[in-house]
C-alpha cells in the first residue's frame, strides 16, 4: 500500500513538474517556431507536438542543466524532420497553376510610411522562405533570434568555423533573393 | 585592408568575431571608404529588419493549452476507447471532406509542374464576396486514403464550414493533376497564411500562401484621392 501511495506521488509531481519546468519557454519557443514556419498556425502546431512528445520524459528534463537551449535544439529538429516528410512525399504539388484566382480584385492603395515597412517586411519574408530550409533556419535562429554562434555551435553539434561558413552563404542567398526580387 | 578583404569580413564585425585589432584596421579603412561605410551600413539594416520582423501573439491562452493537451494526448495513449471516439468523428469529418472534394469543377492543367522550392504566392480575394480559389496537386500514380487537411487563416471562412479554422479528410488522389475548389469568403480585410497539407501516413507536402481580402472599391477611391 505505502508502495502504490508512493508511485502515485511520484507519478502527480512528475505531472505537476512538467508544467511548472516547460511553461517559462513556451513564448520563446513559439517564437522560434513561427521564424521556422513563417505563420502562427504551423507555429504552434510545432510547439504543441514538442510537448506532446516530451511529456513522457519530464524525469529527464528535470537533469537538463540548460533546458532552453536544449528546448529550441529539439524543436529545431523537429521542425527538420517534419520539413523533410514533407519533402519527400510522393504527392508533388502542381504549383505553376496551382493557385487559380478565378476574380481577381485589384488594388493600388497609395503607401504610407508603415505600408511600406510592411512590404519591406513581406519581400523579406518572401525571401527568406525562397532560400534553402537549412540556411533559413540558420537565420531565424542567429540573425532574428539572436542566438550566438557559440551557442548555436553547442545546439546543433556544429563547428564554428564551420557555422560562420554556413551563416555567411545563408545571408549571401538572401541577400541574392533580395537583390532579384527588387530587380 | 583593401575593400574585398574588409566586404568579407563585414559579417564577422557584426557578430562580433573579430579581434580589437582586426576591428581598429577596420575602422581605419572605413574612415575613409564611402563604398565600405555603405556596404557595412546595408547589412546593419539588413540584420536590423530581420530582428524586428513582426511575430503574431499566440492564440489566446495557448500556453496553457498546450501543456494541458500535451498531458491529455499522453492519457489518450492509455486509453484506447477514447480513441475509438476520436476515430467516430474522424469518419463524420471524412464524409464532410467528400462533400467538398465533389465541388471541383473541370481543370485543363498547362505549364510546369512539381517545382521543389516552396514559395509563398499571394492570392486577393475581396472583403464580403465569396470566391474560387483552386488548388492542384499532381501524383506520379494513383494513391488511396490520402489525407488532406487546410489550415485557414481567421479573415476568411470555407463556405458551408463557418467558423472552422482547420478542415481535414481522407480521399484517393488519381494519377496526375488533382483539383480541389475552395469557395472562400472573406471576413476581415486583412492578409494572411493560407495552408494545405496533403499525404500519406509517412509523407506530406505542403503549399503555403498569403490570401489577401481586400475591401473592394477602396482601392479606386485611394487612387483618385491621390491624383
Amino acid at each position: 500500500m505505502k508502495n502504490i501511495f508512493s508511485i502515485w506521488q511520484a507519478r502527480n509531481t512528475e505531472d505537476t513538474g512538467f508544467e511548472e519546468l516547460l511553461a517559462p519557454h513556451i513564448d520563446r519557443l513559439y517564437r522560434l517556431a513561427y521564424r521556422f514556419s513563417g505563420n502562427r498556425h504551423d507555429a504552434e502546431d510545432l510547439v504543441q507536438e514538442l510537448l506532446v512528445k516530451l511529456y513522457p520524459r519530464s524525469t529527464e528534463l528535470n537533469s537538463i542543466e540548460k533546458l532552453g537551449p536544449w528546448l529550441s535544439k529539439s524543436l529545431y529538429h523537429l521542425f527538420i524532420d517534419q520539413s523533410r516528410r514533407i519533402t519527400n512525399s510522393p504527392v508533388a504539388l502542381a504549383e505553376g497553376v496551382g493557385l487559380e484566382l478565378e476574380e481577381v480584385a485589384c488594388v493600388n492603395g497609395r503607401p504610407d510610411e508603415n505600408m511600406m515597412r510592411q512590404q519591406q517586411f513581406a519581400t523579406l519574408e518572401k525571401a527568406l522562405f525562397t532560400i534553402n530550409l537549412d540556411q533559413r533556419t540558420l537565420i531565424a535562429m542567429h540573425d532574428m533570434e539572436g542566438y550566438t554562434l557559440p551557442e548555436l555551435s553547442s545546439m546543433l553539434d556544429t563547428p564554428l568555423g564551420t557555422l560562420k561558413s554556413r551563416l555567411h552563404r545563408a545571408r549571401a542567398s538572401l541577400r541574392e533573393q533580395l537583390t532579384e526580387k527588387q530587380e | 585592408m583593401q575593400c574585398a578583404e574588409l566586404q568579407q569580413h563585414i559579417d564577422d564585425r557584426l557578430d562580433k568575431q573579430l579581434s580589437e585589432a582586426e576591428c581598429t584596421e577596420m575602422d581605419a579603412h572605413l574612415e575613409h571608404c564611402a563604398a565600405c561605410r555603405c556596404a557595412v551600413v546595408e547589412e546593419e539594416q539588413l540584420r536590423e529588419a530581420l530582428r524586428d520582423m513582426p511575430i503574431p501573439d499566440a492564440s489566446a491562452g495557448f500556453a496553457a493549452r498546450a501543456l494541458r493537451r500535451a498531458a491529455a494526448a499522453n492519457a489518450v495513449d492509455h486509453h484506447p476507447v477514447r480513441k475509438n471516439a476520436f476515430m467516430g468523428g474522424f469518419a463524420a469529418a471524412l464524409v464532410a471532406g467528400f462533400v467538398l472534394w465533389f465541388v471541383s469543377g473541370v481543370y485543363d492543367p498547362s505549364g510546369e509542374f512539381a517545382p521543389q522550392q516552396v514559395q509563398l504566392a499571394e492570392v486577393s480575394i475581396s472583403l464580403h464576396e465569396t470566391q474560387s480559389v483552386k488548388l492542384a496537386f499532381n501524383t506520379p500514380e494513383a494513391l488511396e486514403n490520402v489525407r488532406v487537411a487546410l489550415v485557414l487563416p481567421d479573415h476568411v471562412e470555407l463556405e458551408g464550414y463557418p467558423g472552422r479554422r482547420q478542415i481535414a479528410w481522407y480521399t484517393n488522389l488519381r494519377k496526375g493533376d488533382n483539383v480541389l475548389t475552395l469557395p472562400l469568403a472573406g471576413l476581415r480585410s486583412e492578409k494572411g497564411v493560407f495552408t494545405a497539407q496533403i499525404g500519406t501516413g509517412k509523407a506530406s507536402k505542403q503549399l503555403r500562401f498569403y490570401l489577401n481580402v481586400e475591401q473592394a472599391g477602396f482601392s479606386t477611391l485611394e487612387a483618385e484621392g491621390s491624383v
